[in-house]
């Protein structure tokens, strides 16, 4: 039995809301059993303990990254229309879980996001009207965005247990290092743009400040995330204390 | 308007589609247009997404929730009529601090939304139905709240100790310039760092630079 093309439709939206119901017990697993309903309704049509059954076999802990989980969705909802076992079922979710995790953490957050965002902040910076700017950034993003949830649910759905061999050749890793190069160039563009617009001020508190954020940046890079809230608390209490020492 | 603006675009950071009506840039832009103040909106929503840039929510990382804190900020000087330079960057605070409460009642949600079904029942499909309706709607719920407490509490800080003598232009662009620098040398890093990087990361740099000192 295949997944018919409605129900598919209906596990793609659904698997737009697989974060809905995200908890500590869980994690996805109450949006995966959520996604993969419609195509399970139809696999036990004529069996409600079987639908029972496999409900509470879906809905234990799973993680995958959002854009991403549509492939672990589509390739269970063939191995159950398939009549696989459900120990080997949960095999491929176990195998799955943290690849789908990573690869989709390094492709999404860690490279097409940035990259589009530092895109929309030099268009901004150059003087684009907001609105024109966030329109664009949405169109840009979401096509990658759509496209890749489109290709995820597609490949599990037509690969079932085998989609380890389609993954590799799509070579996502490599399209996010290109994509990382890429969002370097703008990173340097943004930092350059910024720091010019200190110095063109030619007056000493902007001279400061300029050094000052070639320091903070120096800090990011060397120290990493550890250092993001700290920068954060300093600023606030700096804030604070100009407020206060304003305010008197 | 402002709260139910901030929980609806909130619902995209976890709950729907992600596809990132949440983030800084695209929430102040909106939230300043909803509010008549377009470039305002903009202004503060990119600043604070120059902030964001670095946070990626990979694995189990804890990160602050910045869009009902981006709402409640450009609702906070768009509903006190403040626009200086000196507001901007207290509004700015008020996001940073209102990012870690947003994330904080992520959290308790989340522990919630482990209730809905216990582990190791077997739960009817309308049961799966119910329990992810639900989450949905607390965390529509908890963001609003969120997003009308913060604007409440930045209205009364902006009222208080805004005004024009808070803060130069300077010291308000140069610290909010400050936290930016640190994200986006964490940025960097993510990307693969200054060994890697180096030479490209360079020439964007002097483009940058060249361009933001012409243009």
């Amino acid at each position: 039995m295949t997944v018919p093309r409605h129900v598919a439709v209906g596990m793609f939206v659904r698997c737009l809301f697989i974060q809905a119901s995200w908890s500590y017990e869980r994690l996805l697993g109450g949006g995966f059993a959520f996604a993969l309903l419609p195509a399970l309704r139809r696999i036990y049509r004529d069996d409600p303990e079987g639908l029972s059954s496999a409900l509470k076999r879906h809905i234990t802990p799973f993680n995958a990254h959002p854009y991403l989980a549509g492939l672990a969705v589509g390739s269970v909802a063939r191995l159950e229309a398939a009549g696989t076992a459900p120990e080997q079922i949960q095999r491929f979710k176990e195998a799955v879980r943290g690849s789908l995790g990573g690869l989709g953490d390094h492709l999404a957050w860690a490279a097409w996001r940035p990259v589009t965002l530092l895109g929309a902040i030099i268009l901004l910076l150059y003087g684009a009207p907001p609105l024109v700017v966030v329109v664009a950034f949405l169109a840009v993003y979401n096509a990658g965005h759509v496209a890749l949830r489109v290709w995820a649910l597609a490949t599990g759905l037509s690969h079932g247990a085998d989609v380890a061999g389609r993954v590799r050749s799509a070579k996502l890793p490599i399209q996010a290092d290109r994509l990382q190069a890429m969002g370097s160039l703008l990173l340097g563009i943004v930092l350059g743009s910024l720091l010019a617009g200190r110095l063109q001020s030619a007056v000493l508190p902007g001279l400061i400040w300029a050094f000052l954020a070639v320091i903070g940046f120096a800090l990011g890079l060397r120290a990493g995330h550890t250092v993001l809230r700290p920068a954060a608390g300093t600023i606030v209490a700096l804030l604070v204390l100009l407020t206060l020492l304003g305010a008197l | 308007m402002v709260a139910v603006l901030g929980g609806l675009l909130a619902l995209d950071e976890t709950s729907v589609a992600q596809i990132q009506v949440s983030r800084p840039i695209v929430a102040g832009t909106l939230a300043g247009w909803a509010l008549g103040v377009p470039l305002l909106g903009g202004l503060l929503g990119s600043l604070l997404e120059l902030y964001a840039l670095a946070v990626v929510p990979a694995g189990g990382s804890r990160f602050p929730g910045l869009a009902p804190a981006t709402v409640a900020a450009v609702g906070s000087m768009a509903l006190a009529g403040s626009g200086g330079a000196g507001d901007l960057a207290l509004a700015f605070g008020l996001a940073l601090c209102l990012g870690e409460v947003d994330a904080a009642t992520v959290r308790a949600v989340r522990h919630l939304n482990g209730r809905w079904i216990p582990m190791g029942a077997t739960p009817s499909p309308s049961s799966v139905a119910v329990a992810h309706l639900a989450g949905l709607l607390t965390d529509l719920l908890r963001a609003t709240v969120v997003t009308l407490a913060g604007t409440v509490v930045g209205i009364q800080a902006i009222s208080r100790f805004g005004g024009p003598s808070l803060l130069s232009e300077d010291s308000a662009v140069g610290i909010i310039l400050l936290g930016s620098t640190v994200s986006l040398g964490i940025l960097l890093r993510v990307f693969g760092g200054w060994r890697e990087r180096r030479t490209i990361f360079t020439v964007g740099l002097l483009v940058g630079t060249v361009a933001g000192l012409v243009l």
